[in-house]
C-alpha cells in the first residue's frame, strides 16, 4: 500500500492555500518580446526566452477512479473529510516553461516529464493533458488558485492529447470501444453533435474555459487559443498561442508590460488522471509581460 | 453528508444532499415471470436513443440472464463485494449502503469504473441454468425449481437518492423536481465518468465522440406527454406497468403502482441494500430458491411470492391489475376493476384501457351439425 507522506497537506485546507499563494518568494516567468512572427510551427520563436522550471505537487483524489487512489487508510490518519489530498510521496512531472510575445500574439511553450503516452479518452482509458490557468483580469491581486471564486474569475486553457492525436490521424474509435465496426449510424448523431459537440471544431486540441471555483468550469463561446504538442522521450512538449488582445472578458487579460498570474496543471493518462487528479503549480507564479519594442 | 429517510431500508441513511421528494416519482413494476427475453426493450430504445457514434455499445434498457448474465459484466457482484454485504433485521438493512461504505474512506459513493472489456458482451450467460444439468427424462414438478435462470430487464432505476448526482463533482447530473427523473445535462458535463463510476446499476455510459456521459433519460418527452417509455409501451410479453409512486406512508389504492408496491408489497426494488432507492420494482420469479432472490431484491421476497402464488387468483383487483400490464400507450395513474374487467384511466380521468379478466372463447363442438360436418379441431 502506497504511503501518503504525514506532511501531506489537505486541499481545502485553506489557511494554508492562502499563505501559500502569496507567491511573494517565486520567481516570475517573463514573456519575452520577440521581434519575430510567431506560429505553432516555428520553434525558433523560443530561443531567447529563459526556460522556467515550475514545480507541480501531485494531487490524489478519494473517489479516484482508478488503482491510484489514496488509500483508505491513510485519509483516516489525515482526520479529514477531504476529496483531495496533496500527495507529497508521489512522483510529480518536471515542468519547465518558456514565453515570448511578439505585440500581436503570444507563445507559451510548457515541457514536462511523463514515462507514457496517453493519447485515448474512451471507456476505461484517459488522456495526458496540460492546463493553464490565468486570473480574467490582470492585477496585483491574485483570485484563488483554486478555479477562481465568485466574481473573481479565471481563464483555462487545456490541451488534451487525444485531441492532438486525433488531428494527426493516430486514433481510431473501433481501438477504444466495442461494437464499433458495421454498425448503422442514425440520424440522431448528426442532431446530438449539432447541440453538444465533442470539439469546438474538428481540428481542435484545446480548450478555452472560464471558472469561478470548483465546479464552474465553462466553456467560452470564442475559443481563441490554439495549441500544438508532441511526445517525444519522455517528455511532452505542448505550445500554447493566443491573440494578446483577448476575445471577451473571460479570456485572460495579458497587457505587454505589465504582470499578472499564471498556474499549471498536468493530467497524467496512466494513473488514469481526469477531474481533480492531476499535478499542480498550487501557487500563483507571478508572469510578467515585457513591453512591445 | 446529510440524514435522509430510505422506506426500502426502513432507516435513515447518510445521502450526499438534501433530497426532498419530487412533486411526482417516475415509477414501474416489471413482473419477471412474464418476461421471455426477447429484448424488444432492448431494441426499441437503441433505435430511438442511441443511434449515434460513440453510441453503439449502449444499452440504455438490457435484458440480462440471471445468475449469470450481467451488462456490464458482473455489475452486481462486484459491488456487493465491495460493500460486504449486511444482514436485513425484520425488514430494515443493518449492512452498509454504498454511500455509508465510502464514507469511511472519504468518498461520495463506493462503486468502480468497469473496463472497455466488461460493456462488450452484452448476453453473456444467455438462458444459462444453475443448479446442474438437465438430463434426459427429467421433469420438474415443484417450486421453486432446483435448476433455473430468469431474466432481468433493466434501465435506469431514477433513484430517490441516486449515487450519479451524488459522485458528480460539478453537479452536471439532476434529478428533475417536476417527474423525478434522473438527467445528465449535456451542456455541463465534462465526462469526468464519476457517474459511471458512482452508479450501482452501471447506467450511466460514457460517449468516446462526445466526451461526455450519457444515460436512460426515460423518454422524458413522452412522458410529458403522458404517455409510456419506448420500453414500456414495446415490451411483448406485457410485463410492464409505469406509473407514479407515492410515498409509502400515503399509498393510493387506485393507483397501480402504489397498489403493487406498498399496498400488496408484491413488487420489490432491485438491490435495496446499495441505498439509492431504486424506482423500477420487480415482481421475483416464482420458480428461483429465494436465497438468491433475496439478496436481489431484499426481505420482501417470501411474501412477494406467497401473494403471487396464493392470492392473485382469488383477488379480482389484483388479477385485474397485472392483466391491465401493457394494455395501452398512455400512462395509466388509476386503475378500478368492475365486472371481471381491469380499467385504466389516465391522470385526466379517461378511460384509455380495457382488459378482460377472463377473455371470452367459445368451445366449438367437433361435429357440426347443420353443415354434418366434423371439424378436425387442433387443440
Amino acid at each position: 500500500m502506497r504511503k501518503v507522506l504525514a506532511a501531506a497537506v489537505v486541499v481545502t485546507c485553506l489557511v494554508m492555500l492562502s499563505a501559500l499563494s502569496s507567491a511573494a518568494m517565486l520567481e516570475p516567468v517573463t514573456i519575452k518580446y520577440v521581434n519575430k512572427p510567431i506560429t505553432a510551427d516555428n520553434a525558433d520563436i523560443f530561443n531567447s526566452a529563459k526556460a522556467q522550471s515550475v514545480g507541480l505537487i501531485s494531487v490524489s483524489q478519494s473517489n479516484h477512479l482508478g488503482s491510484g487512489a489514496v488509500p483508505a487508510g491513510d485519509t483516516k490518519k489525515l482526520q479529514t473529510n477531504a476529496r483531495y489530498i496533496f500527495d507529497l510521496s508521489a512522483e510529480a512531472p518536471a515542468m519547465t516553461v518558456k514565453a515570448v510575445h511578439n505585440g500581436k500574439t503570444v507563445a507559451i511553450q510548457v515541457t514536462w516529464t511523463d514515462k507514457t503516452e496517453n493519447v485515448e479518452t474512451a471507456i476505461d482509458s484517459f488522456r495526458d493533458s496540460v492546463a493553464l490557468m490565468f486570473p480574467t483580469a490582470a492585477s496585483e491581486f491574485n483570485p484563488s488558485p483554486l478555479m477562481g471564486s465568485k466574481g473573481e474569475p479565471v481563464n483555462i486553457w487545456q490541451w488534451r492529447a487525444d485531441w492532438q492525436a486525433e488531428k494527426e490521424g493516430r486514433r481510431h474509435l473501433e481501438a477504444r470501444q466495442p461494437q464499433t465496426e458495421g454498425i448503422h449510424v442514425g440520424y440522431s448523431d448528426a442532431i446530438m453533435k449539432g447541440e453538444f459537440p465533442g470539439k469546438p471544431s474538428a481540428e481542435s486540441t484545446t480548450l478555452d474555459y472560464v471558472a469561478e471555483g470548483y465546479g464552474t468550469i465553462t466553456r467560452l463561446k470564442e475559443q481563441p487559443v490554439k495549441a500544438s504538442g508532441h511526445y517525444k522521450d519522455g517528455k511532452w512538449t505542448v505550445v500554447f498561442l493566443r491573440d494578446i488582445n483577448r476575445a471577451s472578458g473571460s479570456d485572460a487579460e495579458l497587457l505587454p508590460g505589465k504582470n499578472t498570474f499564471m498556474n499549471v496543471a498536468v493530467w497524467n493518462g496512466q494513473n488514469r488522471d481526469v477531474n481533480g487528479s492531476k499535478a499542480i503549480s498550487t501557487v500563483w507564479i507571478p508572469l510578467h509581460i515585457e513591453a512591445a519594442k | 453528508m446529510i440524514d435522509v429517510f430510505n422506506w426500502q431500508i426502513n432507516r435513515k441513511m447518510k445521502y450526499t444532499y438534501e433530497s426532498p421528494a419530487p412533486q411526482k416519482q417516475f415509477a414501474a413494476v416489471f413482473d419477471i415471470n412474464k418476461c421471455i427475453g426477447c429484448q424488444t426493450c432492448t431494441i426499441t430504445c437503441k433505435t430511438s436513443w442511441t443511434t449515434g457514434r460513440g453510441q453503439e455499445y449502449m444499452f440504455w434498457n438490457n435484458v440480462e440472464s440471471k445468475p449469470y448474465g450481467g451488462y456490464p459484466l458482473y455489475w452486481d457482484f462486484k459491488l456487493l463485494e465491495k460493500i460486504g454485504g449486511g444482514k436485513w433485521n425484520a425488514g430494515t438493512y443493518e449492512g452498509k449502503t454504498i454511500f455509508e461504505k465510502a464514507a469511511e474512506e472519504n468518498k461520495n459513493v463506493e462503486g468502480f469504473l468497469p473496463d472497455l472489456e466488461d460493456w462488450s458482451y452484452p448476453n453473456m450467460g444467455e438462458d444459462e441454468i444453475y443448479g446442474g444439468s438437465v438430463n434426459k427424462g427429467m421433469h420438474i414438478n415443484s417450486l421453486p425449481h432446483p435448476i433455473w435462470f430468469y431474466y432481468l430487464p433493466r434501465l435506469c432505476n431514477h433513484c430517490s437518492h441516486p449515487a450519479c448526482v451524488a459522485n458528480c463533482p460539478r453537479q452536471a447530473v439532476y434529478k428533475r423536481p417536476e417527474d423525478g427523473i434522473v438527467l445528465i445535462d449535456q451542456s455541463r458535463c465534462q465526462g469526468y465518468r464519476q457517474c459511471v463510476a458512482g452508479c450501482p446499476y452501471k447506467k450511466p455510459m460514457f460517449n468516446a465522440t462526445t466526451y461526455r456521459s450519457e444515460k436512460c433519460v426515460a423518454c422524458y418527452p413522452k412522458v410529458e406527454q403522458g404517455l409510456h417509455t419506448q420500453c414500456m409501451e414495446h415490451c411483448i410479453g406485457k410485463i410492464r406497468m409505469q406509473g407514479w409512486i407515492s410515498p409509502p406512508d400515503a399509498p393510493k389504492a387506485d393507483n397501480p403502482i402504489d397498489y403493487l408496491v406498498h399496498v400488496k408489497k408484491l413488487a420489490l426494488p432491485l438491490y435495496p441494500q446499495f441505498g439509492t432507492q431504486p424506482n423500477i420494482y420487480y415482481i421475483p420469479p416464482i420458480h428461483v430458491p429465494t436465497p438468491y432472490l433475496k439478496q436481489m431484491f431484499g426481505p420482501g421476497v417470501e411474501q412477494a411470492i406467497k401473494v403471487y402464488k396464493e392470492e392473485v387468483h382469488n383477488d379480482p383487483i389484483l388479477k385485474g391489475l397485472l392483466v391491465l400490464f401493457g394494455s395501452a400507450p398512455e400512462i395509466m395513474t388509476k386503475f378500478d376493476v368492475k365486472n371481471d374487467v381491469a380499467l385504466g384511466y389516465d391522470s385526466k380521468g379517461t378511460l384509455v384501457a380495457q382488459a378482460p379478466i377472463t377473455e371470452p372463447n367459445v368451445v366449438r363442438e367437433s361435429y357440426d351439425k347443420a353443415r354434418d360436418a366434423y371439424r378436425l379441431d387442433t387443440p
